[in-house]
């Protein structure tokens, strides 16, 4: 059974009779792709008996659904589709025990142009979504995009993102956070210098 | 973009949260399965200029490669065979040969727990215990046993929690790093279109595939190596313009085409000539 792709494990699983034939189905498909979902929740939990938990949920969850599967994707984006759910939901949960610490460093680092605070907060109202992923897109490079869509997109606290990414920098993802909003904060005071210019 | 625009947490959430045209994960994961030819066109246009979908992709992609990194392999190998057995009791009438996986796994993790009896077990062990083991513990044998574990997991409650894995393990120059190649350059933005691609050699690798692709992994060009650099033909140094960005991945294979290790997708681009001027 080693040497079949997951189609033909699944195959033989949807075929099996007996349930001895499905469970070595099972544990042959699920064997295989032990590396990526272990590694995957290590990297989301940051410590072996959490991801232990995690990895078992994710498993659990895969034979319980197996049989409704109805490979119209790969096997393995089924699994991440299952292992990407764990993770984020048990994220969520870790972040709202220990509180928003992250949250309240990222609002006092604000990029604010204090200078006007009035015609900021109208344009605050004016800035759409659509505008400031322009930006993001125009402004930043891929990991800090990576970065900043697993943080603000998906609430995963930086220490995961660190792991998850391999960011090997001392400061993992909170560096690229700071780098981040800096450019971002330069990209607009430019912007506005510009707009000045025009509106002369 | 008009004027000083206010960035704060509130705004970052909803330009990174799904915005309507976003395709939905499993749409995304169709996107991602079919072949360039068979991609939805649309659904194409749409992550060549959404980060966020982008970044699903390659987290996606990510996930298909990933392996234990040195520092987890150990943890990886405790839970690995936890799972062996665990999935061997869930799927109740296993098979002889997974009967004898999941020993082997629960001999080798029993082993292990009897090697190093100073590791704590955490409250999270201890309710992925009572889940899976529920059938055993009825057994008036086991209940005895289970009381006894009891106690040492009371006890053990009292020690540390496992140490964590650190954020910055394996510290080093700032680099996202792969799985199993590391990518050396070309990475992020770029000031001219690069002569080659460069990374590093992986032990009993004797050649190597590369390919290079448009974000949407549409291939753009691909080639065996058997050095750790593969140079880029002039034909394809011209696609490389400004604004672009593109992935390249590595895979090395030992002498018999098996395959060692694989890379992470790594972008680079080099960055729009000239930012848009309004009048």
């Amino acid at each position: 059974m080693e040497r079949l792709s997951d189609d033909e494990v699944l195959e033989g699983y949807f075929a099996a009779g007996e349930a001895k034939d499905r469970a070595a189905c099972v544990e042959a498909l699920f064997r295989r792709h032990y590396p990526k979902v272990v590694s995957w929740c290590l990297r989301f939990a940051g410590n072996r008996d959490e991801a232990y938990d995690l990895a078992q949920g994710v498993f659990a969850k895969a034979y319980r659904h197996l049989g409704s599967f109805r490979r119209e994707s790969k096997f393995t984006t089924w699994l991440y589709a299952i292992t990407r759910s764990e993770c984020l939901n048990h994220a969520r949960a870790q972040k709202a025990r220990r509180g928003d610490v992250e949250t309240a460093l990222d609002e006092a680092d604000e990029l604010v142009d204090d200078a006007r605070p009035g015609a900021d907060e109208a344009l605050e109202k004016a800035a759409s979504a659509r505008e400031v992923r322009a930006l993001l897109d125009r402004v930043l490079d891929e990991t800090e995009r990576r970065v900043f869509t697993l943080h603000y997109g998906e609430d995963v606290p930086l220490d995961a993102i660190t792991r998850l990414l391999g960011l090997s920098n001392t400061s993992g993802a909170k560096a690229y956070i700071v780098r981040a909003r800096r450019k971002l904060e330069r990209a607009l005071r430019s912007a506005d210098v510009r707009d000045q210019a025009f509106d002369l | 973009m008009t004027g000083v625009m206010r960035i704060d947490e509130d705004t970052l959430r909803a330009a990174l949260a799904p915005s309507p045209e976003c395709p939905g994960f499993e749409d995304l994961a169709t996107f991602a399965d079919a072949s360039a030819d068979a991609r939805d066109r649309r659904v194409a246009a749409h992550v060549s200029g959404c980060a966020r979908c982008r970044a699903e992709l390659d987290l996606l992609a990510e996930f298909e490669a990933a392996s234990p990194r040195p520092e987890e392999e150990l943890p990886a190998r405790w839970i690995t065979a936890r799972l062996e057995a665990d999935v061997a009791r869930m799927t109740g009438a296993a098979s002889e040969p997974a009967r004898a996986t999941a020993g082997t796994a629960r001999a080798t993790a029993e082993q292990e727990a009897a090697a190093r009896p100073e590791q704590p077990r955490s409250p999270a062990m201890d309710r992925a215990a009572r889940r899976w083991n529920m059938r055993a513990v009825l057994r008036p044998a086991v209940v005895a046993l289970a009381a006894a574990a009891a106690v040492v997991v009371v006890l053990n409650l009292r020690r540390p929690p496992a140490p964590s894995l650190s954020p910055d393990a394996g510290a080093g120059a700032t680099v996202f790093r792969s799985t199993s190649v590391t990518l050396v350059a070309p990475e992020g933005d770029v000031a001219q279109a690069p002569e080659a691609l460069r990374w590093e050699p992986v032990p009993g690798a004797a050649s190597y595939s590369v390919t290079l692709t448009e974000v949407d992994r549409t291939e753009v060009w691909r080639a065996e190596v058997r050095s750790p650099e593969a140079p880029l033909p002039p034909a394809v140094r011209a696609r490389v313009v400004p604004g672009k960005p593109f992935l390249w991945q590595v895979t090395a294979k030992d002498a018999s085409g098996d395959v060692v290790a694989t890379s992470s997708a790594q972008r680079f681009r080099m960055p729009p000539s000239n930012p848009p001027v309004r009048p």
